[in-house]
């Protein structure tokens, strides 16, 4: 599938940072490193980044997120299945809270700028307390239902992630904006990385080992005193 | 071909609780897999058993299945003699574990199996299956070592694969799968293992409302180890202790000390009398 002027324009416009889905407010997990003085540096911010892009973020909601957009006529049995799958995989509470929010918000504006059949029954299912939400899933049925090709929607959905958690790092850390872009662009590689590894895996391959990242999100809820992000 | 025929090893066992304790009504098992005979754990019904090889580890392309079934009432602590060792594979076959964990309303199991250890060049796969039905509960314990470390191997095996699923009733609660290949990828890092050596997980599948105790367990928790252990409510009902460690002794002292708290304040059991490794 090519990428055409259309969906690229798509593309840019749904990984936007200020894309309205509230992303701005999750550090997941990165506050507890910051404030515990593990991550004070743009070195120690990349290797979180690419950890949790790596082993966390790309072989669990990467995968679910490929197969809702490739799904074919029996598309709801699959998304159903995985928004499960995914409430029971997410066992940090701010990450999954996190997820639902993020994906319910997603699919709420999209589906208010695009025609989406697939993404409106999901919302749907949503609202009447049916399916959990998740943002994953949201971003592969939007990716289905604007026929985006998938190695490009993967790698501007990961790309979206890391800079994100390196627009929370700027802030927190400090660093500059420079150092920021210029980690951003180092990230590059990893990405590319990390779409490899997930695409033309199957659902029965989702993983995630990211266990100091989830002690941090576990900490940021019940321990930490200060907080300015949600998870 | 039947579950119990694909795997090498086998042992099955259904557990009941009658006039005060908890007996095993039936059990079958293929070498190696044997158990150590069940004695009394505490005055209030609940049984200790352990799981026995006494081939002394898991060899390459080995695979083994454990099936245990707990009905209302029955109490046990099930654990293993010894850690499980899981040799190289030189051929690049993947040595198998299969766990089948059922309890009913009523009853309680703690599966609490010694640290896996896989050696060098070892390839592992283990599957666990986890059935709980409203009212039971079941408490599932992991510990993952580096490898033996005196002999200097740590990360030095192929591959680690994990899959752990719980169902409450026909409601799946919790998925986990891992796939480690430390020659493929480093989890020393960041939001990985933190420079930490060990990882283990408590899993606890109840209906019973544990939240209003997590916040409480997780501040304690911290201001005795850090920042290695923590608490998680999973959405529909149980909970996840994490846990990491720098040592073996270490990280099974931290993995009792929160067996203990949600046992006890938690799910209003009596206090462990079981010997612990690291004491």
């Amino acid at each position: 599938m090519i990428l055409t002027d259309q969906a690229l324009l798509h593309l840019l416009q749904i990984t936007d940072t200020a894309f309205p889905t509230g992303a701005f407010a999750h550090s997941f997990g990165l506050e507890t490193y910051v404030a515990r003085g593990a991550v004070d540096t743009a070195a120690t911010l990349e290797a979180f980044i690419a950890n949790t892009l790596l082993h966390a973020v790309a072989p669990s909601d990467g995968l679910a997120c490929i197969a809702a957009a490739q799904a074919g006529p029996d598309w709801e049995g699959i998304v159903q299945h995985l928004d499960h799958r995914l409430t029971a995989m997410k066992t940090v509470t701010e990450f999954r809270q996190a997820s639902q929010s993020l994906g319910t918000r997603f699919l709420r504006t999209s589906t208010q700028l695009f025609a989406l059949p697939c993404a409106t029954r999901y919302l749907a299912a949503i609202d009447a307390k049916d399916l959990h939400g998740h943002m994953s899933l949201a971003y592969g049925l939007i990716c289905h239902d604007l026929a985006l090709p998938l190695p490009p929607a993967m790698s501007a959905w990961f790309r979206h992630y890391c800079a994100c958690m390196v627009s929370v790092g700027v802030r927190l850390i400090p660093l500059g904006q420079t150092a920021g872009q210029m980690l951003l662009a180092r990230l590059g590689a990893t990405i590319v990385t990390a779409v490899e590894r997930t695409l033309g895996q199957d659902i029965d391959d989702m993983t995630s080992f990211a266990p100091g990242q989830e002690l941090a999100g576990i900490i940021h809820r019940d321990v930490l005193t200060t907080r300015l992000y949600i998870s | 071909m039947s579950w119990a025929a694909r795997h090498h090893g086998y042992l099955s066992l259904d557990l009941v609780y009658g006039d005060g304790h908890t007996a095993i009504a039936r059990q079958r098992s293929r070498p190696p897999l044997q158990t150590f005979g069940l004695q009394d754990a505490d005055c209030h019904g609940s049984a200790y058993l352990q799981i026995v090889n006494p081939c002394g580890g898991l060899f390459e392309g080995d695979s083994t299945a454990v099936e245990v079934s707990l009905q209302r009432g029955a109490h046990l602590y099930l654990t293993t003699q010894a850690a499980t060792k899981v040799y190289p594979s030189e051929h690049g076959q993947v040595t198998r574990q299969h766990i089948r964990l059922r309890v009913a309303s009523g009853a309680i199991l703690e599966y609490f199996p010694l640290p896996l250890i896989p050696f060098a060049r070892a390839l592992y796969a283990q599957e666990i299956e986890i059935q709980v039905k409203s009212g039971g509960i079941c408490l599932v314990a992991e510990v993952l070592a580096p490898g033996r470390i005196a002999r200097g191997e740590r990360f030095a095996y192929q591959m680690v694969r994990s899959r752990v699923e719980g169902w409450m009733d026909d409601r799946l609660a919790l998925f986990e799968q891992l796939r480690l290949q430390p020659e493929q990828d480093s989890y020393a890092g960041v939001g990985m293992l933190d420079g930490q050596s060990y990882v283990a997980t408590l899993y606890v599948l109840t209906s019973q409302d544990l939240d209003p105790w997590i916040r409480g367990w997780n501040r304690h928790l911290t201001e005795q180890y850090g920042e290695c252990v923590g608490v998680t409510a999973l959405a529909h009902g149980g909970l996840v202790v994490r846990l990491l460690g720098e040592t073996g002794q270490e990280i099974l002292k931290r993995l009792h000390t929160a067996h203990c708290l949600i046992r006890q304040e938690g799910l209003g059991l009596p206090a462990l009398q079981i010997y612990q490794p690291f004491e």
